[in-house]
């Protein structure tokens, strides 16, 4: 047993590696982008963000690196120049798709076109050496260290590294040429890059083992795991606040709601279960079977908003409040006056999340009694004369709810992740909402914290109840 | 003891237990909700004691205060105007009220410098005072306001007078724990008074270049300056390099920021010189909100709601502009068709409607209602400043040529879809600017819906169906293309897939082939940002003041983040839109963009279609909300309750 769950233990971290792997591959190959703003159906205001700003939110989120390798290292001074010839229309004229998309690559490379571009100083065309001394400014810019992490000393060391950064970044940027610069200033700040240049050469040339480093390693998913490994989930590309702040503030509403729920719904669907294993085949077991189907059947948001519709809008009952967690009030109330409110604003939720789980719950329960019902030790309980009641729940219930408490297990991640469609209609600010909302606004790593927080509750959650198959029934043994 | 009275003990004890329990739960109960109302009832002292003080601040400094808060400065020269009327102009206006009222998401911040969107914007109107205002009526006047006057000989050196006796609001920080001590001022209650480096520190703020968000749209407008200084405590001296038209307004729409606050991290140690721009993009203090103005920041739960309250020492409750509200509360609401519930349930006191909702619960109801069953429901609308369209792709040879767009423009049924797809919540329009503007040219009329027009102008262009396959082609660089295209629509919209059906039928007709394509935004915004589109239908908010560089420069054309998607270029209108720049004369300033108005409508790179109307519903025990012409047209400064609410 132990070495069993040993072997599960280690499984889970592979696991997990792939798992994120795949969620990262699937959400930065996805179409859009993150940081959009607004939304074609309210109209964009015009005070969009300038070039410049867009560079450095994508340099600060990693978007400027390739996702999974690395292979800038190789790029050449043949490459940079027709980068330039295309974004600038350098002797003909490109179409607008490909001048874009070659200057956003040369905002992009960033470091890695140093090299290529100081070559092109020495280019025959001067529209070319021109554009290449535009290009180093932006190219020759370095980013700055994080300083929120590690040791006190670490935290010291990264802001003095980026007070240098910040200066030095400065002094590149008073070396942009005016748009009215002669051949001799052209000629003069050439000499200034190529000296510049030779001072910082080993910062732009690359050795065989730093090569497989940045194949490697200077990729949006190595960062990603580089901090995720620090336990740091990254800073949200809406609010710019860490997201795992952000998700610890949600967890109180998912888990309120969805614990509740699955306590309910196990408290209704065991005992529905258990008459109609009784029942078995009666009437009365094919109208609880059908109801639960037609329940389940219809989906949440229907079952929810029919709910609100009924209940909240005074027509016929304005019993429930029209959704949200709690009362929108400024006053202070007391903790039981609190939770009173609570309890009130999660009837009509809960009752929505228990109209789906209970067909599933219940038919687990109800074939589990089945399968026991039949067994020698159910007749021989009857035949000492027990009386019914006590056969039904002390010998058949205790042994058919094995599988049912197993599931339990399963439902784990639900628990945190919340329900998307629930939280959405009832407006409840829990993880569902934030995830849908993320997905909405491509924002990474927000979506990313929530679906590995979740995918690792569920590798958790099986390990938990496989496990406790062997601890519930001593039959099962994994030796 | 037999067993069955050892259980009876056993019952009866924990019946007692359990008793004392209940009876201990309530009494706790009781004691919480008391400390609770003690807690409210020293709150209210505190704020009563606060207003106290300043009343007698004024007094002891004299007459001279009092003129300057209270009079209004008509020296000649002075840009701002005088205030034409007070906020508030209903006859009655309850007391001690709450306005309640939706926003559809969580703002990106409460901090206006940094975090984008139109809410934030929207809420740092009532937080912080800008230093002048849009008079209502007509927006083109600035009035005074945290300003007393702007003064200029040059129009490039400016010197602004800032209001003496205003106060900022208290930071919402936990002061009982004594952390935040260092944040205290000099004034009234430990507030700071309002100084002319605090406008300064803005200024700052955008010349910056680390600093990033929605500054750097701000850094565009102060390009061109190159000094600001205080002079003195209350009056800035701020110089531009360029006579701009835009620099008055930029000036006027500032707002000042605390360096007290911003310049110093949660412990109060001051950030160091090199990267204090990039400390105050991320600044502890973004997700609150700190102002002059009449409502203070309270509170933000995320994903639950936002809170504000009268600011007790609001400058403008000496010259008539006392804030009616006690709170403004803000519940967020993501479903959008759960605001009109909300609203029918009292749990707000006024919202916007969706068109579909309004389509079947208002419109057959008009004009006298009862909306939503309610007799004291009432439905309005207001004007938005802004238009759809769909955006032509310059760099695509088969748009090329106007006439095919013009022809493009006549097949797609405006009006219809209007009154049919958008339920009359709009007009047709014709060119860059709200209707509700001068520049707007009403002689100009929009290019009719006319099919057999639309085949002439495209066999005029030389879109001829030689193959007889019902699709019109034509010889472009040597090869036969069919005029065939995708239509790129926001895809989480019906109206918009519906306009799309009907646009492509109509198209059919002509011999046009197209074929709609519905994402979502974020999807969409990369498409266009990388060309990827051959017309993509879209929405432009537009500002006040005629700035025709962003969205129609050709400067912009190639650019990946630009407003210019289309690839738009034309040299009368680079001509134009860098004239509106510099002129300064309203007359001129106006035949310039009348200019404009004429050559987009003649050049349809646009196909425009109509302008907005918003539906909106409140309760009656509000007084009619004044909507303004220009965005936040919900600006909650100048709403009120007529009568106490009874929800």
């Amino acid at each position: 047993m132990l070495q069993y769950t040993v072997k599960r233990i280690l499984l889970v971290i592979p696991t997990f590696f792939m798992i994120s792997l795949l969620i990262f591959l699937v959400l930065n190959i996805a179409p859009g982008r993150p940081g959009a703003t607004g939304g074609a159906g309210q109209g964009e205001s015009q005070n969009q963000e300038q070039q410049e700003s867009y560079r450095i939110f994508k340099e600060q989120f990693n978007l400027d690196k390739p996702i999974l390798v690395n292979t800038r290292y190789t790029l050449d001074a043949d490459d940079a120049r027709e980068l330039l010839v295309t974004a600038y229309s350098i002797g003909g004229q490109a179409s607008a798709k490909d001048r874009i998309a070659a200057s956003d690559a040369l905002s992009e490379y960033g470091a890695y076109l140093v090299r290529p571009l100081v070559e092109l100083l020495d280019d025959a065309d001067p529209a070319v050496r021109r554009k290449a001394l535009d290009a180093l400014v932006v190219a020759g810019q370095q980013p700055f260290e994080n300083d929120r992490r590690g040791d006190d000393d670490a935290r010291a060391a990264a802001r003095d590294a980026n007070k240098r950064i910040a200066a030095e970044n400065q002094t590149l940027k008073e070396r942009r040429l005016s748009a009215d610069a002669d051949d001799a200033d052209i000629e003069a700040a050439a000499e200034a890059w190529k000296a510049w240049y030779l001072g910082h050469e080993d910062r732009y040339t690359y050795t065989l083992s730093e090569q497989v480093e940045i194949f490697f390693l200077d990729t949006r998913f190595a960062k990603y795991w580089g901090n995720l490994l620090h336990l740091d989930f990254g800073v949200s590309t809406v609010d710019r606040r860490p997201v795992m702040e952000t998700l610890l503030g949600k967890l109180k509403y998912s888990l309120t709601l969805s614990t509740l729920a699955i306590i309910i719904a196990y408290s209704v669907a065991v005992p529905i279960g258990i008459f109609s294993a009784v029942r078995q085949g009666t009437r009365l077991d094919a109208a609880i079977t059908v109801g639960l189907f037609v329940m389940y059947s219809l989906p949440t948001f229907f079952t929810g908003t029919v709910l609100l519709k009924l209940f909240t809008e005074g027509d016929p009952f304005a019993v429930f409040p029209t959704g949200d967690f709690q009362t929108m009030t400024s006053d202070p109330m007391t903790t039981w006056t609190l939770t009173k409110d609570i309890a009130w604003h999660l009837v009509l939720p809960i009752a929505t999340y228990t109209s789906v789980a209970l067909a599933a719950l219940s038919r687990y329960a109800r074939s589990g009694v089945i399968d026991v019902i039949r067994a020698d030790y159910i007749r021989t309980a009857r035949a000492k004369g027990l009386s019914e009641p006590v056969v039904i729940l002390k010998h058949a219930v205790r042994n058919g709810m094995i599988p049912i408490l197993t599931l339990l297990g399963g439902l784990l991640p639900s628990l945190v992740a919340g329900s998307v469609v629930i939280e959405v209609v009832f407006n409840i600010p829990g993880m569902g909402q934030y995830l849908y909302s993320s997905i909405n606004l491509r924002d990474y790593n927000a979506v990313m914290a929530v679906l590995l927080a979740s995918s690792f509750l569920a590798l958790i959650g099986i390990l938990l109840s496989d496990l406790s198959y062997a601890l519930v029934d001593p039959r099962i043994s994994f030796d | 003891m037999s067993r069955t009275t050892q259980n009876l003990i056993l019952a009866g004890g924990l019946g007692v237990v359990a008793l004392i329990s209940l009876f201990n739960a309530v009494q706790l109960d009781r004691l919480e909700g008391m400390t609770i109302d003690n807690g409210k009832r020293m709150k209210a002292l505190e704020s009563q004691l606060a207003q106290g003080v300043t009343v007698a601040g004024g007094a002891s400094t004299g007459g001279r205060a009092a003129a300057t808060t209270s009079a209004c400065d008509e020296t000649p020269g002075n840009l701002l105007a005088c205030p034409a009327e007070p906020r508030i102009t209903a006859a009655t206006v309850a007391p001690g009220q709450t306005l309640r009222y939706q926003n559809a998401q969580d703002p990106r911040g409460l901090n206006p410098m940094v975090a984008n969107g139109a809410d934030v914007y929207e809420f740092s109107k009532y937080t912080t005072d800008y230093l002048g205002e849009r008079r209502p009526s007509d927006p083109d006047v600035w009035e005074q306001n945290l300003a007393t006057s702007i003064t200029t000989r040059d129009n490039k050196t400016f010197v602004v007078t800032l209001r003496e006796g205003v106060y900022w609001h208290l930071p919402t920080v936990d002061w009982d724990s004594g952390d935040y001590d260092w944040l205290k001022g000099d004034g009234p209650g430990g507030r700071h008074a309002l100084v002319a480096d605090d406008l300064v520190f803005a200024l700052d703020i955008i010349k910056n270049s680390q600093t990033s968000g929605r500054v750097s749209s701000l850094k565009n407008y102060f390009e061109q300056m190159s000094s600001w200084r205080a002079v003195d405590d209350h009056t800035v001296e701020i110089v531009f390099d360029e006579v701009l038209f835009t620099n008055l307004p930029s000036i006027a729409d500032l707002w000042p920021m605390p360096r007290w606050l911003y310049m110093y991290d949660e412990q109060g140690e001051v950030f160091p010189d090199a990267t204090w721009g990039l400390k105050f993009n991320e600044h502890w203090y973004n997700q609150k909100a700190i102002g002059v103005g009449p409502y203070q920041f309270v509170a933000w739960e995320p994903g639950v709601k936002l809170e504000f309250e009268r600011n007790p020492l609001y400058w403008g409750s000496a010259i008539g502009n006392t804030p009616p509200y006690d709170r403004i509360l803000i519940p967020i609401v993501k479903d959008q068709q759960a605001w009109v519930r909300k609203l029918k349930a009292g749990e707000l006191d006024i919202t916007q409607i969706q068109p579909e909702q309004y389509a079947t619960e208002v419109k057959p109801k008009l004009p006298d209602g009862p909306f939503l069953g309610n007799e004291h429901v009432v439905a309005t609308t207001h004007d938005t400043l802004g238009y759809f369209y769909l955006g032509w792709n310059a760099d695509k040879p088969m748009f090329a040529d106007k006439k095919v767009r013009q022809a493009l423009t006549m097949a797609l049924d405006r009006p219809g879809i209007v009154d049919n797809i958008f339920h009359g919540l709009g007009t047709v329009t014709t060119g860059p600017f709200g209707q509700q503007q001068p520049c707007y040219d009403h002689a100009i009329q929009p290019w009719p819906y006319d099919l057999d027009r639309a085949r002439q102008q495209l066999e005029a262009a030389g879109w001829t169906d030689t193959d007889g396959d019902g699709i019109r082609d034509r010889v472009i660089d040597g090869e036969k293309v069919d005029f065939e295209f995708t239509m790129l629509i926001y895809g989480s919209s019906n109206e918009w897939e519906t306009l799309a059906g009907v646009y492509r039928e109509d198209l059919l007709s002509i011999g046009v082939k197209m074929t709609p394509s519905a994402v979502e935004w974020s999807t969409m915004l990369k498409k266009m940002d990388e060309r990827e589109f051959d017309v993509y239908s879209g929405a432009w908010v537009l500002g006040w003041d005629a700035d025709l560089m962003q969205i129609w420069h050709s400067q912009e054309a190639d650019k990946a983040v630009s407003s210019n998607r289309i690839g738009f270029r034309n040299a009368d209108a680079d001509r134009i839109a860098e004239a509106l720049r510099r002129e300064l004369d309203p007359d001129k300033r106006l035949s310039l963009c009348r200019e404009f108005h004429a050559l987009v409508h003649e050049e349809q790179p646009y196909t425009f279609i109509y302008q907005r109307e918003r539906p909106v519903l409140y309760w009656d025990h509000m007084n009619t909300p004044p909507f303004q012409k220009n965005y936040p047209y919900r600006d909650l400064r100048y709403f009120s309750h007529r009568e106490a609410s009874p929800f």
